[in-house]
């Protein structure tokens, strides 16, 4: 003001003056002066505007100390301010309002003109009043609020783009807060604001800045957070739901906890999971889960988007509703249920969802290829094709190696379970047709049943050529042509057949369709209830392939013959007329081949006559003159053509095997688009492996073996159509090959099921789970998943807990033999008790209302009885009872860290005498020996847990119960680990004797699962009496194995589950706890169930045959 | 038919009772012969030489006792009155050995009558006194005990000593001893003992081929012929699930049963739930396989 008024009152000054005047400030003003000066004289056009211009500058350097930075500032931003306004007029309002700030502060006022240009391209100059009070709200005077506020002008007009002028001032007001705490985190905040800001639209601003207050009043610290975790937050979610969204936060906000954050981040995340059509919904159920459980609601948000991968959007409302039933019922069991830990939820997620996925149908999908191939075939997933390296790579299409079948992991093609499972049977009877209608025995010298053999004569006929040199055309880089004349060693049939095709990938495509078509054709006639669902199929895979009219002429053929293996009937297919003839001959091949009598020799005789056709049509790009017509498959496969007979399929040679003279235009060869359902159908491979293994069993038996050298697995890669190496092994492999010759050469060693012997599906009742089998290298590890029933929910968790089984490693049999020793006495005592266990075969019981037949004894006296006026006794039957003792026992030992504990001292080892040595190194050796000494002096509660074992064991043979001996330990839910010592069927042996030293100590004890496990065997072995008995120190705990609120009953709670599950089997379980202070809890953990609390331990090897026998009787 | 006459069918329903060696087969049973095995027991009915039967349960065991007593009987033909022939098979007696099997069942024993004792004789005795064939279906679930009792009946002497009695025996001259078991289900524990074993001639016995079987079914059930050659095709299939899920193959029987209802208009998937798939097994997922196979063979 005061420079202003100065300006008027003297006399103007000449322009000249005010330059002068100008360049008088410090240099940066002038050089800001000459670059600005030609542009804002041009920009203000009048004199008088440009004269004001300068008195302007003049004045702010003169409105404070150091105002010179401003006023430099001012020159050199007015150009681009004044490009930004629309009439230079206006100007005047904006450095009035630059004068006035640098009267306040110079730096600010310097970087209100610096970002200015930005402010007024996007806001007119009127707004400007507002625009710096809002950064005015932010300093006070202070050199750190100068610098936000500084910072505030040269940030805001870009945010201007995305929110009000008043919401901006909002926003400050909320740094202005945090800045009151700490400059630097408001000055952060600011920072940030440009990444989250333009998420946020008018209707969101609000509820937006609402969100950064709150939290910011409840916690300043977090205001930072806030802003980055909706930055990261409000981009994931769509436009219309951002503010419902940030409502909720603020809501979980009000607890002034970091929760909201949390949700922010992982909320939204989860939202931004689901399709963008779903949010709203999803929303609206959050909305909903909120009123009854945030903490439900977090969950259910959380799951969505998991459960929309198995079921439809119809569908998760209705997995919704019932979520929110049993929340209503009971809060624990509803959030278990939105956890996705809940096996009803489970259950009904597996209800509502179409996909089928193997491992549910395998064990009937398994015994039902049994049935229709009659071998123990396992089905198995096909990436454990894929991971065997022997030739197979695809992950998801049907295949076999002969022996097993491999489908894919699951089916999400339909939309209701049953279609689902309708495409798996389809599937599954192809490839099961295959080995039911011997693809893969092809003989080569053996004739089919349709077409006359021509293959041997073909071959001798070649094997000539080859002999005299002659010319094989240009492609006779066909399979070693340097060996002509040479009987090459072969590995399969089918390796002889293809040889004989210079073009070995056509002759490989062509029998495969025809072969296909073969089997399909013997799979319709066999199985007409499958006709419907055959026919579907067929007809799908013809959708989505490529039209012949756009291929190569020879790949168009070999499309058109795939499309007549799937067709039939009336249906059309696109004929080039000028091939028509090749088309006809190609149908009446086909339609001959599908015969009841075909073998699979004839389908490749069929191969033979349709290589011959092709061979002759070069692979050029379809010519228009083609005149591509639709016609009926009937009229080309049909009678009309049928007179087109293969005349000619005697007039044999290799000769036009030779491709035609390759054209200019001629395409590379390309193999057919697959059809999925057939899969991957590789002949000459799994004969090759059939060989390899029976060659490697003759050899075993030492009969001459065949010459199988690598050399000739390296020939058959090399050259099959069938390996694609590349496929075959990922990543960079140094020697590819290599890998695949040693795959396939263990594969023939150790045949197809050295890795997985174990049958799908029968590992326990929680379902099994055949993952790990390439794990088998190392040691056979079986895994399992059972579920856990958490108390306070009333629900199990789905498949919750994984039981690995393996053996256990054995130690020396000293122990064994040493405790036998120790208690020989005991050992005879125990067994003898156990002998009278043994019951009588055959007792004969008297006095019976009813037997097999009279005691005549008892007649007579009751005869006499009747005559001497008394009333007889009329028990005068006899009949003989059979008793058997049939037992099956499992006893399951306790290995967790707590057992090392150590027992009073029992030893006998006394230490006071001993000489200690003086040198330092004696006294070193001496001191191990001696700690050795004394660890072995004091018993721990395993040790007395193995004796027990030991004596069990001298006991049980004598009287011949099936028995198990199982260790447990483990960490986690993933991994109870479970050790068998002797498996329940398995005969004791040395090796028995000696793992029965490897119990040791190990980690926690979840005993749920582990007698869940050993439920599941004891369920699946034949026994009248059926005992489970767990041995343990103290109470179940492991990683997890608790709850919020309730850590030990939890624990308590799932073992008591699982006893009563097994006494609901059938079986009798029984704990004996060695822990003194196991009164308090074993009443819980056992209810009503048999128990014993061991008060001296040292007893234990007593007890434990007593117990036994008291059980078993 | 109409349900008229299956009413007053009902109500004159009359029964036939024997006593148990007067049982005769009188008209010729269908049997299908899939090797020599007429020819072989016949020999060995002339050799008096007793015959084990083997061979899973509804594979034709007893349909081929029944035969042979049918065909070994027809010498003994009489003329009627009205001079119609009748022919006569020979007595079969039929006993099926369970458990409790004692050697009294089988010989005989003494029952009350007013205030004395009266011996009764039992089945094996009977057939033993009028030489009819003796039929001990299942024998190895008789008790070890009853099982030595046939031991004298069945070497060259051809004895039953009836020890209550103090009596021998002497078998007739027609009679033979015919004994039946099924290898496949027994458990060791039930095995017949060697010096039982060794006392017979074993014929095998398995379900018939595809082929016959169709025959078989088609002829027993009055399906049509289509059927009946699916039939056959399903029970080809879910025999080879022996083993692996099932305890037995399903018998040409329960496939008979099958033909019979889808005779009668039951649909054939329908059919071959309630007689094979739900007669064979508990278990629900070796009835869904077995229902999955039937559904790919039956439309």
């Amino acid at each position: 003001m005061t420079s202003e008024q100065g300006g008027t009152g003297s006399a103007s000054p000449t322009r000249d003056e005010l330059i002068a005047e100008l360049l008088a400030l410090p240099a940066a003003v002038a050089q800001a002066y000459h670059g600005a000066t030609d542009h804002v004289e041009h920009r203000l056009g009048s004199e008088e505007h440009y004269d004001r211009w300068l008195a302007a500058a003049l004045g702010i350097a003169g409105a404070s100390f150091r105002a010179w930075e401003a006023a430099a500032e001012y020159v050199r931003s007015s150009p681009a301010v004044l490009d930004a306004l629309e009439r230079p007029q206006e100007a005047t309002a904006w450095y009035e309002s630059g004068r006035a700030l640098s009267a306040h502060s110079a730096a600010l006022a310097s970087s209100f003109f610096r970002a200015s240009a930005g402010f007024l391209e996007r806001r007119d100059v009127g707004r400007l009043p507002a625009w710096i009070a809002a950064a005015e709200t932010l300093f006070h005077g202070t050199w750190k609020s100068g610098a936000l506020a500084a910072r505030f002008f040269e940030v805001s007009p870009g945010l201007l783009d995305h929110v009000r002028l008043s919401d901006l001032a909002a926003f400050a007001n909320f740094l202005d807060h945090v800045a009151q705490h700490s400059s630097e985190l408001a000055e952060e905040c600011l920072t940030m604001a440009p990444d989250s800001l333009p998420y946020v639209d008018d209707e969101t601003i609000d509820t937006y800045l609402e969100l950064l207050d709150e939290t910011a009043n409840r916690n300043w610290k977090y205001a930072k957070e806030t802003q980055r975790a909706a930055a990261v937050a409000l981009p994931r979610i769509a436009r219309p739901e951002r503010q419902r969204f940030l409502t909720f936060a603020i809501n979980l906000a009000g607890d002034g906890g970091k929760r909201y954050l949390s949700f922010l981040a992982e909320g939204s995340r989860a939202v931004s999971d689901l399709p963008l059509h779903m949010h709203r919904q999803a929303l609206d159920d959050f909305e909903v889960l909120c009123g009854l459980s945030e903490e439900a609601a977090v969950e259910f948000l959380r799951a969505a988007p998991h459960v929309l991968e198995r079921i439809d959007d119809d569908n998760l409302a209705r997995w919704f509703q019932e979520g929110v039933t049993m929340l209503e019922r009971n809060e624990a069991a509803g959030i278990a249920f939105f956890k996705l830990e809940s096996a009803r939820g489970e259950a009904l997620i597996q209800e509502l969802s179409a996909t089928v996925s193997l491992e549910d149908v395998a064990p009937i999908l398994q015994m039902y290829a049994r049935g229709l191939t009659g071998g123990d075939m396992q089905l198995r997933p096909t990436p454990e094709l894929a991971n065997r390296s022997i030739g197979w790579a695809t992950e998801d299409r049907a295949s076999t190696d002969g022996t097993n079948v491999f489908l894919p992991p699951e089916i999400a093609l339909f939309e209701t379970k049953d279609d689902n499972f309708g495409w798996f049977k389809v599937l599954c009877t192809h490839q099961t047709g295959h080995l039911e209608f011997d693809s893969f025995t092809f003989n080569f010298n053996r004739a089919g049943n349709i077409f006359p053999l021509t293959r041997p004569a073909l071959a001798a006929r070649i094997a000539e050529q080859n002999a005299n040199g002659a010319p094989r055309g240009p492609v006779a880089a066909a399979p070693n042509p340097e060996m002509t004349g040479v009987t090459t060693a072969v590995l399969s049939d089918y390796e002889r057949f293809f040889d004989l095709f210079p073009e070995r990938h056509l002759a490989s495509d062509l029998f495969g369709a025809l072969e296909d078509a073969r089997v399909d054709h013997l799979v319709r006639q066999h199985y007409r209830g499958l006709r419907r669902a055959y026919g579907m199929v067929q007809a799908a895979a013809v959708i989505g392939r490529p039209a012949p009219q756009q291929l190569p002429l020879r790949m168009a053929l070999i499309e058109l013959l795939i499309r007549m293996t799937l067709l039939e009937g009336d249906k059309k297919i696109p004929v080039p007329q000028s091939l028509r003839d090749v088309v006809e001959r190609m149908a009446v091949i086909l339609a001959r081949l599908r015969h009841d009598e075909a073998t699979v020799e004839d389908s490749a005789e069929a191969t033979v006559i349709l290589y011959r056709l092709l061979i002759n049509v070069p692979n050029t790009m379809p010519q228009p003159d083609l005149d591509w017509e639709d016609m009926d498959l009937d009229e080309l496969g049909g009678e009309a053509a049928q007179g087109l007979q293969e005349a000619d399929s005697a007039q044999m040679g290799g000769e036009d095997f030779v491709p035609g003279s390759g054209t200019e235009q001629d395409v590379p060869y390309q193999s057919p688009q697959d059809v999925d359902y057939r899969g991957d159908f590789k002949p000459e491979l799994v004969q090759t492996l059939a060989n390899l293994r029976k060659g490697q069993q003759r050899a075993e038996d030492s009969v001459q073996a065949p010459p199988l050298t690598e050399e000739m697995v390296r020939q058959l890669l090399e050259k099959s159509a069938e390996i694609d190496l590349s496929s075959v092994v990922e990543g960079d492999i140094d020697d590819p090959s290599g890998l695949f010759i040693s795959s396939l050469m263990s594969e023939a060693i150790e045949g197809p099921d050295a890795e997985f012997n174990d049958e799908m599906g029968e590992v326990g009742s929680g379902g099994a789970d055949g993952e790990e089998s390439e794990e088998s290298l190392e040691e056979q590890e079986q895994t399992a998943l059972y579920d856990e029933w958490d108390f306070v929910a009333l629900d199990y968790k789905p498949a919750w807990c994984r039981v690995r089984e393996s053996t256990m490693q054995e130690g020396s049999a000293e122990f064994y033999e040493q405790t036998i020793e120790r208690h020989a006495g005991l050992i005879n005592e125990v067994r003898r008790q156990f002998e009278m266990m043994v019951p009588e075969t055959y007792r004969k019981e008297k006095r019976l209302t009813d037997g097999e037949e009279f005691d005549l004894d008892a007649v007579i006296d009751a005869i006499v009885q009747r005559r001497a006026g008394a009333t007889p006794d009329d028990k005068v039957y006899w009949r003989r009872n059979k008793t058997e003792r049939d037992v099956a026992v499992i006893f399951l030992l306790d290995m967790s860290a707590s057992t090392a504990e150590a027992i009073e001292e029992r030893s006998d080892f006394d230490d006071d005498d001993e000489d200690i040595p003086d040198d330092p190194r004696q006294y070193l050796f001496w001191l191990r020996s001696r700690r050795e000494q004394q660890k072995r002096s004091y018993l721990r509660i395993i040790d007395l847990e193995k004796e027990s074992t030991v004596l069990l064991i001298r006991a049980l043979e004598t009287i011949g119960d099936q028995y198990g001996i199982y260790g447990f330990s483990g960490y986690g839910r993933e991994n109870v680990e479970f050790y068998s010592v002797k498996g329940l069927e398995e005969q004791f042996s040395d090796r028995v004797a000696k793992r029965i030293d490897g119990i040791t100590p190990l980690h926690a004890t979840r005993m749920g699962p582990a007698i869940r496990h050993a439920t599941a065997k004891l369920d699946d072995v034949n026994a009248k009496t059926k005992v489970l008995f767990l041995i343990s120190d103290g109470r179940p705990q492991d990683r997890g194995y608790s709850r919020e609120g309730a850590e030990k009953e939890y624990a308590v709670h799932d073992t008591h589950d699982a006893l009563v599950q097994a006494k609901a089997k059938g079986i009798i379980p029984f704990l004996l706890t060695v822990d003194r202070a196991g009164h308090d809890y074993m009443k819980e953990m056992c209810g009503d169930l048999p128990y014993e609390v061991l008060a001296d331990i040292e007893l234990l090897p007593k007890r434990l045959p007593q117990l036994y026998s008291r059980l078993t009787l | 038919m109409t349900e008229q006459t299956v009413l007053r069918d009902a109500t004159v329903m009359s029964y036939s009772e024997y006593e148990i060696e007067e049982y005769t087969i009188d008209s010729e049973p269908y049997y299908l012969p899939i090797r020599d095995e007429v020819e072989v027991f016949t020999a060995a009915y002339e050799e008096k030489i007793p015959v084990i039967l083997k061979g899973p349960t509804g594979c034709g065991k007893t349909r081929f006792v029944e035969y042979m007593a049918w065909r070994l009987g027809r010498p003994i033909t009489t003329v009627r009155p009205d001079g119609k022939e009748d022919s006569h098979g020979k007595a079969l007696v039929t006993i099926a050995a369970h458990e409790d099997l004692t050697a009294s069942d089988l010989v005989g024993r003494f029952l009350l009558e007013g205030e004395e004792t009266k011996w009764v004789d039992g089945p094996l005795t009977r057939a033993v006194k009028t030489g009819a064939i003796c039929y001990l279906d299942e024998v190895v679930e008789a008790r070890k005990d009853t099982t030595v009792l046939i031991h004298p009946l069945t070497d060259h002497r051809r004895l039953l000593p009836v020890e209550k009695r103090g009596q021998i025996l002497e078998a007739a001259d027609g009679f033979l001893l015919v004994i039946s078991y099924n290898p496949g289900y027994q458990s060791a524990l039930k095995d017949l003992k060697q010096s039982t074993r060794q006392r017979f001639v074993a014929m095998e016995f398995d379900y018939p081929p595809r082929e016959y079987e169709a025959k078989i079914v088609l002829q027993e059930s009055g399906a049509d012929e289509d059927s009946a050659d699916l039939l056959a095709r399903l029970g080809e299939k879910v025999r080879n699930l022996k083993e692996h899920g099932l305890q037995e193959g399903v018998s040409t029987r329960l496939l008979i049963y099958a033909g019979k209802l889808i005779a009668r208009g039951v649909s054939p998937r329908r059919a071959c739930d309630v007689a094979i798939s739900d007669a064979l097994t508990d278990d629900p997922s070796v009835q869904r396989s077995i229902r999955e196979i039937t559904t790919s063979i039956f439309e």
